[in-house]
This record gives C-alpha cells, sequence and structure tokens, in this order.
C-alpha cells in the first residue's frame, strides 16, 4: 500500500519503516523483525518487508522454529548469502533491534500497529490507498496555495464572463458582480492565475450539480484564502445552469463551484450564486458522472483546460 | 493487526472521516451531497458569516469587505512552537524509502504480523 504510493510518487513521497514488533502478544514478531534486518544486512530490507507482509498467511500460524527454516528459503529465494543470513537473523544486533523497536513503540504509548505519521503528525484515518493519495495531493496542492486574499480588482459595474474550456467543450458563464463580488472576484484572480487550468470536474452527479475548482480533484483543496458567503434573497437554484460556490459553511468559499444540472431548491440561501451558463450546457450535462463519496473506483473525470476571462 | 483508538486528529483525518461521515448517513444524494469544500480547517479558521444576505454593501464598498470577509487559511495544520513531537526524526536507523526532499514523509510503525 505505502510502497505503491511512493512508487506512484517518487519524487514526492517518502515513506519509512520502523519496527514496532509487539513482542508480548506475536510469538514470531521478534524474528519477523530480525529477519528483515538479516535481509536488509545484505541490501534486502524491502524485500524481505514485502515478502513477509504478502505472505503472511504462510507463516503466521508456524510454530517459532518451522518459522525459522521457513525464513531460510526465502532468504534463498531473494538471493541472500544463506549462511549470513542465518548468522544475522539471530545475532544479538538484530535481537537487539527488535527489543528497542518494542520498548520504543511502549513508552511512546503507541496505540496499536500500524501507527502512521504523515508529515509528523499521527494520522488515524483510513488508510486505504485512495484516502492516502487524497492527503498527499492536498499536501502537494500548499505549493500553490495563496498567502494573501486576492486583491479587489473587479468593477462591479461592468460586465464579465468566464469562458470554461473544457475535454469536452465550451461553458460560457455569465458573472454576476454586483450580487457576489468576493467569489467573482475571486474566481476571476485565480482564472488569471491559471489556478482552474487541468482541473477535474471531481463530483458530478446528474440531476444535481457538477462540482469544479479543486486542483487535487478530491474534494479537499482549497487556495489557501476562504470568503464569506454572499446569498442575495433575489436569486435562487431554481435550474439547471445556476453556478454557485461551493463551501463547508458559510464563510468557507474558496475555489470550488458548482453549476447546478437541474433545480435544487434545498441549497437556497447556504451558498453563493454568482453566475450563470449562458452557453454550453449541453458540455455541462455531457460531463462524466463520478461521486467521490459513494465509490473508490472513479472514472477520470473531465478536465478544465483553461478559464479565460472576458470584461466589457 | 491492531488498528484502533483515534485521538489526536491530523486536520486532514478528520477531513477525510467527517466525508464517510456524511455518506453514513445514508441519506439521499440530492440532500446530503450539498456541495462542500469538505475542508474543515477552512470551517474552523472563519469568523461567522454576519452578512448571511449579501448586503448592497458588499457591492457599493467592496475594498473594505474584502478586507473582513476574506481571510487567508491552512490546509494542513502547524504544529504550536511548544509541541514537541514524541518520534524521533527520520535519520540512519531508519529503513527508507524516497528522496529526503519528498513533500509528503509517511512513517510507519509496525509489526509484520
Amino acid at each position: 500500500m505505502l510502497a505503491q504510493l511512493q512508487a506512484d510518487n517518487p519524487q514526492d513521497v517518502r515513506i519509512v519503516y520502523r519496527h514496532f514488533p509487539l513482542l508480548s502478544i506475536h510469538d514470531k514478531a521478534a524474528l519477523a523483525t530480525q529477519a528483515s534486518e538479516a535481509a536488509g544486512a545484505q541490501g534486502k530490507f524491502w524485500e524481505m518487508h514485502d515478502l513477509l507482509f504478502e505472505r503472511q498467511a504462510e507463516w503466521s500460524g508456524q510454530s517459532v522454529d518451522e518459522f525459522e527454516s521457513w525464513l531460510a528459503d526465502r532468504a534463498e529465494e531473494l538471493g541472500l548469502e544463506t549462511e549470513q543470513f542465518e548468522a544475522d537473523l539471530n545475532s544479538e544486533a538484530s535481537a537487539d533491534i527488535a527489543q528497542k523497536g518494542w520498548e520504543a513503540g511502549v513508552a511512546a504509548n503507541l496505540p496499536g500497529t500500524p501507527f502512521l505519521l504523515i508529515n509528523g503528525q499521527y494520522y488515524g484515518g483510513p488508510s486505504d490507498y485512495g484516502s492516502l493519495e487524497s492527503i498527499v495531493r492536498v499536501i502537494q496542492l500548499e505549493d500553490r496555495q495563496f498567502t494573501e486574499c486576492p486583491p479587489m480588482t473587479i468593477d462591479p459595474a461592468r460586465q464579465y464572463t468566464a469562458t470554461l474550456t473544457t475535454e469536452k467543450g465550451d461553458i460560457v458563464i455569465e458573472l454576476d458582480p454586483q450580487t457576489a463580488p468576493l467569489a467573482v472576484n475571486s474566481l476571476i484572480f485565480l482564472a488569471r492565475n491559471d489556478w482552474f487550468d487541468g482541473v477535474t470536474f471531481h463530483r458530478v452527479l446528474p440531476g444535481f450539480v457538477a462540482q469544479t475548482g479543486d486542483p487535487t480533484g478530491t474534494g479537499l483543496g482549497g487556495p489557501g484564502y476562504a470568503f464569506d458567503n454572499e446569498v442575495s434573497p433575489d436569486l435562487s437554484f431554481d435550474e439547471a445552469g445556476v453556478v454557485g460556490m461551493a463551501n463547508a459553511g458559510a464563510g468557507s468559499n474558496g475555489s470550488q463551484f458548482f453549476i447546478t444540472l437541474g433545480p435544487a431548491p434545498h441549497l437556497n440561501g447556504g451558498y453563493t450564486i454568482f453566475g450563470r451558463v449562458i452557453s454550453g450546457m449541453d458540455v455541462v450535462n455531457s460531463l462524466t458522472p463520478r461521486d467521490p463519496q459513494q465509490s473508490a473506483d472513479l472514472p477520470a473525470g473531465d478536465k478544465i483546460l483553461d478559464v479565460i476571462i472576458e470584461e466589457k | 493487526m491492531i488498528n484502533k483508538i483515534l485521538f489526536l486528529f491530523f486536520a486532514l483525518a478528520l477531513l477525510l472521516t467527517a466525508c464517510q461521515g456524511r455518506e453514513a448517513t445514508g441519506e439521499p444524494p440530492a440532500s446530503e451531497a450539498a456541495p462542500a469544500v469538505t475542508a474543515d480547517s477552512f470551517a474552523t479558521s472563519q469568523a461567522p458569516a454576519d452578512q448571511p444576505t449579501g448586503s448592497p454593501a458588499a457591492a457599493s464598498t467592496a475594498g473594505q469587505v474584502k478586507a473582513a470577509s476574506c481571510t487567508v487559511v491552512s490546509t494542513v495544520p502547524t504544529p504550536g512552537p511548544t509541541e514537541q513531537s514524541l518520534f524521533p526524526p527520520v535519520g540512519e536507523a531508519d529503513w527508507v524509502h524516497g528522496p529526503d526532499t519528498a513533500d509528503v514523509t509517511i512513517i510507519e510503525y509496525s509489526d509484520f504480523m
């Protein structure tokens, strides 16, 4: 799992393995640790590490003696110098590593295994590949996040359109700077900083909304700033093509926005409406459906290639 | 594997679990799935929204409104200066796979069983 994440992100992910053999519960925990160290002494720690996990079913029910002979066979399989392996397997140094690992884990009050630290912080969330990958994407996004709110550059008296060039065609949105100056100003700021280029419509629920604006494609990412809702009683999510800001509560608007695919009156009052699709609704309707909250195995989704702002 | 106890949540863990919690409510997608930037830290770092109705002031005095209505947020919490890690930094004794320059370091404490 972690190895796969590292392999898929070779420059951005570093994994570190620390032994916490549960000596009090598992009779072969020490020997397994020692085997990985003995393989490591011959440059094959990770190979032995992977093998122990992948073939756990074979050895977990064995006696300690059976396991030791099983390990000798595996060492040979991995092309290790077997005599050296067996000497290292039972060396005082290897046993010491297992013992120290156990003691250190107990001293740190580790609740169990596996125990993950991501950039120094305890991570107790789901440890499936998709969840961990989302975290990597969100951390990577930090490099692109802004450290200041966008300067107010729009003139609410003027007219603005945003053309979303997507893989499926163009979507033209008429923006509403009168009602939603913060949202419109932010969208224009982000578009001019190429924030949306390559960003997927990550959440497309037919009949409800098509949502985008998060470069991580997970729904967790934002621009590094957040601004207030701008809700007008004159506007409502009464039909397809209404463009609103996504939020996680009032005052948490960032870069994610959505286009309605039908009436969504339950959104009224909770979400800023800042525009309306004036052309390309067929493109919106053709976006690949996907729901990141319901499925781990999602189709790729359609990308925004560029957002072009026009002002008159 | 013993995989228990959730304490001291890394904010991102919260985000993900919050997301799943919503899923678990089993409400129909159209009502449960209000468009959310499931970013908890955004919400917590915000002042309460005091302009729920997008007042005319927002349009006419945009500059002032901006200062009051937008704040910088961080997705990932920064540990306070007094917090000390219980865990040693990555060192010689560790088995490491991946470059030192990686943005993301995942340290796993594990047993092979």
